[in-house]
Parts: structure tokens; C-alpha cells; sequence
């Protein structure tokens, strides 16, 4: 047990992790912008200043880092949150955000989209609300059910996962192998590459609107873990608040995926990570992983955008950084016991 | 505080457990619930916490009919020790306490400085107040147990239902935990508890209540009911009874002329 003198203090610590992140991301790219132009440029539109930096500084800055450190530090912390609060509300550590199927049928959403090539706008749209639609049908397919819920949904949301998943995989069959397929090929894979500003005012608003009763919930998902019986008869509401939850979850899912293709483990192991540093009280672990999300999601981003002379789809850096870093995980706590 | 059943009938589809149950217990008491297992014992409690649908009949919480009570209400009437279980993530002992709290919450709030002071003086009561800061699961069964305890103290409900609160503990942890709960109904609680164990019915309840099959097979003081012909009805196999005259304690033994349960080879 962390007393609380010492969890303020790595809380604070995380709050520092994610601005040096968020401010060091401006920095790196092809592009680069050093630290003082930064500072400069941003200042410039609070303060008159001598400008001392070219045009291009000014629109790689705004026009295509600025959307991007935004979208990639929201998109990580929302992803940590959903994922944490499904941990909480199906008992399970081994959950992550996409249990209920809201990313294939975002995926499948988008996939429709670029299929039928209804523009960049409304594939983000269509993602969206195929995303909400999957988790629609999972939650009307458990309602019929009376014992055991958590299961049930848990089941239910593989079924329609895979079901969004078999028309993902026929739209690609199907589709013009020399620039649909790879539009769709390269759109799963992930990437806030082509982040725009529009993006960020789309997907943005839902994530944060997702995230805001998560953690407002947040010790309601500490008694909630005990299970939906005993919940109750602690006052709890255990049906109200993972709806609640679920709604939240799905709306930061579906919007992430939305604009960003398929990112995967950081919902699952940002959680995990977060639990090490403050322990399992979703009181201070619930805002921990949204602060580690999303200093996980930038760095993981530059990685991204450095490590090779083309960007490197982020979803496929985060399986390679989250799978592993979760083998590390088990076996230090298998090692503990 | 007085709890009151009247006719209460459950069945899971076809099943009928509960073939209308009767009783009434009244605070300060400690009420023991034996029966075999699937007799209804479980299926009582559930209904009476709320957590069941679909009963007939009526229960009473000081006169109020407890099916128009919402969930918060409910927990401040009537708070739960469930058996002892694992749980996926871990807590102080002062944050599982703390849980308890929650009904007194507006349900986008934090529990606060005052909820914290309840929580610790709840420990107090069950004297495990050097636990506070413990890791949950790092304690052993019987002091997880009187956490339990002390979290459906901080619920502050003059009803405590507990099921089987023993079971899985060693002999020791068994009386440390039901001296505990003892010394609660003396202070004024009411205390129903379910157990497989008659001796810990002769030593603790104030009342015993047995459930046959769905239906109250006699309630009353221990050593005035339970007799060898009811233990066996219950059980399935011969008891003897056996009185410590100094003590004025009954206990039971198994018959030794049973018949052997296993083939001889």
C-alpha cells in the first residue's frame, strides 16, 4: 500500500511526463522546429513578437503538428481510460476497449467508406457510427439475458466483433486491388499521419465527453469490481453505471478509430502500467492512465514519424512495444507470487 | 429495527425454492440459518437484499415494504457480508471499507474526510484498526473476513446479512470471527447469518431458524429445538446430542453406528 503523500507525488510526476511529452512532440519530426521557434511561434499569437521565422515554420507548427500532438495525446488517454474501465467493469485485467466490438465495427464503417469512396469526412463519419452501432447490437443481444450479464456481453461482443471483422475482410476481397485494397490495407493499420485540424475538432469533442463520466465514476468502479450482487447491496446500481460506462467507452473507441484506424494495447497495457506506478484504487489509477496514455501515444507517434525515412503505421509500433512490454508484465507477477 | 417475512415465494422457471417463508427477527439478536445445501437458504437472502425479482409475498423493513426501496435505500437499511472471495484488483483494508460508505454518496462523489473517519472508526469496532493500511489480499482469511465486517459496519445499517462468513476459515479465525459477530448483536444489531456448522449455532445464535426444502422447519432458541430427530432431517445422517452440564452447552457428534459411505473394497 502507496500512502497518499507518496501517489501525489508520482501523480505529479505523470502530469510532468505527459508536458514534456506533449511540448517535446512539437520539436520532432522531418521537420524540425527548434525548441526556441517553439516557443516563439506559439507566443505569437498572445503577444506582439518580431518575426523571426519563415511561413513554413509557422504552418508545419500549426497546420500539421499541432493536430496531430493533440489528437495523438487525447486519442492515448482516452484509449487508457475505456480500457481501465472495462478492466473495472467486467472484473477482468485481461480486457481491453475493444472487447465489445466498437473497433471492428469501426473498422468495418471505414472500410465501407473508402470502398465506396464517400470522401474523407464521411469515412470518419461512417466509422463512427458503425462503431456505436456494434456496441448497440451487443448491449440489445445481452438485455435479453438474465444471469450473468458480464459474460454474456463479453460473448456477445466477440460474436458481433467477428461478424464487422468477416465484412472487413469480404470489402477487401472485393475491392480494387490497386488502390482500394491498399487504402483499406493501410487504414487498419493505423496512423495519425494524415491528422488535419478538422479531425481533431471531429473525433476530439466525443473522447473527452467519453472520458468525463468515466472518471467522474471513478470510485463506483472500485465497488463495481466486486462484482454486480454485492455492488448492490452497497447501494450501487450495477446495470446504471456500466451503462454508463459502456456508452463512454464506446464513444472514445469509436471516435479514436474514427480518424486514427486501429490502435491496439495501448488500452490494455496503459492500464496495467498505470496500476504498477499508483496501485489499484481507480480513484488515482483512472486519471494515471489517461495521463500515461497519452505520453505513451506521443512518444510512440515520433517513433512513428522518425524511426524510418517513410511514417510507420503507430498501430503496428504500439503491438510492438505493447505486446511485449504486457509478456513483462505476467511474468513479473507471476514472479511476485 | 424489525424484519419482517410474510409468505415469500421464489422459483428459478419451474424450480420452486422458496414454498412460503414466515418469520419475523427483531434487532439485538444474532439468527442463525441452517439447512442443507440448496434448501433455500441463499435464494432467502437474495430476495430479502434485493437482488432477486420475481418473489411473491411481502417483506417488511421496520413496516416498510422493502420492493419500494430503491438500491440506496435499500443498503441503508440492510447491508451484505458475502463469503469470503478473491477480487481481480487489489485495496487498502481502508479503501474496502471505505466501499461501504458509498450509499451515503452522491453518485458522482468521492468519499470524503467524514466517510474516511466512519470507515476507521468502524475498524475500531471490530478492533483491526492496525490493518488500515494493509493491502487487502495480503491479510489472512479471518482478518479479510472481519474487514467484511467492518465494511458492512461503515454501511451503518442495523441489519447485517451474512452468508456463510466461515467458511474457508481455519478453526481459530471460525470463533474470532463469530465472537465478533456475537458481540455486534449484543450491541443492538441484527445479525442473520447462514452456517453449516451446528456446534457454532449452540455456542453463538440467539435464535435458529431452519429452512426444509423451501419451508421454515422450526425456529427458536437452540438448545430447545434442535434435537436429533431435526438434525437429521437437515443432514441426511445420525447425530448424537451431548450436553457439558457445567457449561449448559449442547453439542453434536456424528452416530458412530453409521453405516460406512464407502463400499468395502
Amino acid at each position: 500500500m502507496k500512502d497518499s503523500k507518496h501517489i501525489k507525488i508520482r501523480m505529479s510526476g505523470l502530469a510532468v511526463l505527459l508536458a514534456v511529452c506533449f511540448f517535446g512532440s512539437f520539436l520532432m519530426g522531418k521537420y524540425a522546429i527548434d525548441p526556441v521557434t517553439l516557443v516563439k511561434i506559439l507566443l505569437s499569437r498572445v503577444v506582439e513578437l518580431p518575426v523571426d521565422w519563415t511561413v513554413q515554420d509557422e504552418t508545419v507548427l500549426f497546420n500539421v503538428r499541432l493536430p496531430r500532438v493533440i489528437m495523438g495525446a487525447v486519442i492515448g488517454g482516452g484509449l487508457a481510460c475505456a480500457g481501465a474501465a472495462y478492466q473495472g467493469i467486467f472484473q477482468n485485467p485481461m480486457v481491453s476497449p475493444d472487447i465489445l466490438g466498437a473497433s471492428n465495427g469501426a473498422a468495418f464503417g471505414a472500410a465501407l467508406g473508402l470502398f465506396f469512396s464517400i470522401g474523407y469526412q464521411a469515412i470518419s463519419v461512417s466509422a463512427f457510427l458503425f462503431g456505436i452501432m456494434a456496441v448497440v447490437i451487443v448491449l440489445a443481444i445481452s438485455r435479453r439475458v438474465k444471469f450473468n450479464v458480464t459474460l454474456e456481453l463479453i460473448l456477445a461482443g466477440i460474436m458481433v466483433g467477428s461478424i464487422f471483422n468477416a465484412g472487413v475482410s469480404y470489402l477487401k476481397l472485393v475491392a480494387d486491388p490497386t488502390d482500394t485494397l491498399p487504402a483499406i490495407t493501410y487504414w487498419l493499420m493505423g496512423s495519425l499521419a494524415s491528422t488535419r485540424t478538422q479531425d481533431v475538432f471531429f473525433a476530439g469533442p466525443p473522447i473527452i465527453i467519453g472520458i468525463l463520466p468515466i472518471l467522474l465514476l471513478r470510485w463506483r468502479l472500485n465497488v463495481l469490481t466486486m462484482g454486480d450482487e454485492e455492488a448492490r447491496t452497497m447501494g450501487i446500481n450495477a446495470k446504471v453505471v456500466r451503462t454508463i460506462v459502456i456508452g463512454g467507452a464506446t464513444l472514445i473507441t469509436a471516435a479514436a478509430v474514427s480518424v486514427s484506424g486501429l490502435i491496439g494495447w495501448v488500452g490494455l497495457v496503459i492500464p496495467h502500467f498505470a496500476r504498477m506506478i499508483v496501485g489499484d484504487d481507480y480513484r488515482v489509477m483512472l486519471p494515471a492512465s489517461v495521463l500515461l496514455g497519452s505520453s505513451f501515444l506521443l512518444v510512440v507517434d515520433n517513433f512513428a514519424r522518425m524511426l524510418a525515412t517513410r511514417e510507420i503505421p503507430i498501430g503496428i509500433l504500439t503491438a510492438f512495444i505493447g505486446a511485449p512490454f504486457f509478456l513483462y508484465l505476467i511474468l513479473k507477477e507471476g514472479g511476485r507470487q | 429495527m424489525t424484519l419482517q417475512v410474510n409468505d415469500l415465494y421464489f422459483s428459478y422457471k419451474s424450480n420452486e425454492v422458496l414454498n412460503g417463508i414466515s418469520f419475523q427477527a427483531t434487532e439485538g439478536s444474532l439468527l442463525c440459518v441452517l439447512g442443507r445445501n440448496g434448501a433455500g437458504k441463499s435464494t432467502l437472502f437474495r430476495c430479502v437484499l434485493g437482488l432477486l425479482k420475481g418473489w411473491r409475498g411481502q417483506i417488511l423493513i421496520d413496516g416498510v415494504d422493502a420492493s419500494e426501496l430503491s438500491p440506496v435505500q435499500l443498503a441503508g437499511k440492510i447491508s451484505y457480508i458475502p463469503q469470503n472471495h478473491s477480487t481481480a484488483f487489489s485495496y487498502s483494508v481502508l479503501d474496502m471499507v471505505l466501499m461501504g460508505t458509498t450509499a451515503r454518496l452522491n453518485r458522482f462523489e468521492n468519499p470524503g474526510k467524514q466517510e474516511r473517519k466512519l470507515a476507521e472508526a468502524s475498524l475500531d469496532l471490530v478492533n483491526i484498526r492496525h490493518l488500515r493500511d494493509r493491502n487487502f489480499q495480503g491479510i489472512s482469511g479471518g482478518e479479510q473476513q472481519l474487514v467484511l465486517i467492518a465494511r458492512a459496519l461503515a454501511q451503518q445499517t442495523r441489519v447485517i446479512i451474512m452468508d456463510e462468513p466461515c467458511s474457508n476459515l481455519d478453526y481459530g479465525n471460525q470463533i474470532k470471527v463469530m465472537k465478533a459477530v456475537k458481540d455486534l448483536a449484543k450491541q443492538g444489531y441484527l445479525i442473520i447469518q447462514s452456517t453449516h456448522n451446528p456446534e457454532h449455532v449452540f455456542l453463538f445464535a440467539d435464535e435458529v431458524m431452519v429452512i426444509l426444502d423451501g419451508i421454515i422447519g422450526a425456529m427458536g432458541r437452540a438448545d430447545e429445538i434442535l434435537s436429533e430427530e431435526l438434525l437429521r432431517e437437515i443432514y441426511g445422517i445420525h447425530v448424537n446430542l451431548h450436553e457439558i452440564k457445567e457449561r449448559r452447552l449442547k453439542f453434536c457428534i456424528p452416530d458412530q453406528r453409521e453405516v460406512s459411505y464407502v463400499e468395502a473394497l
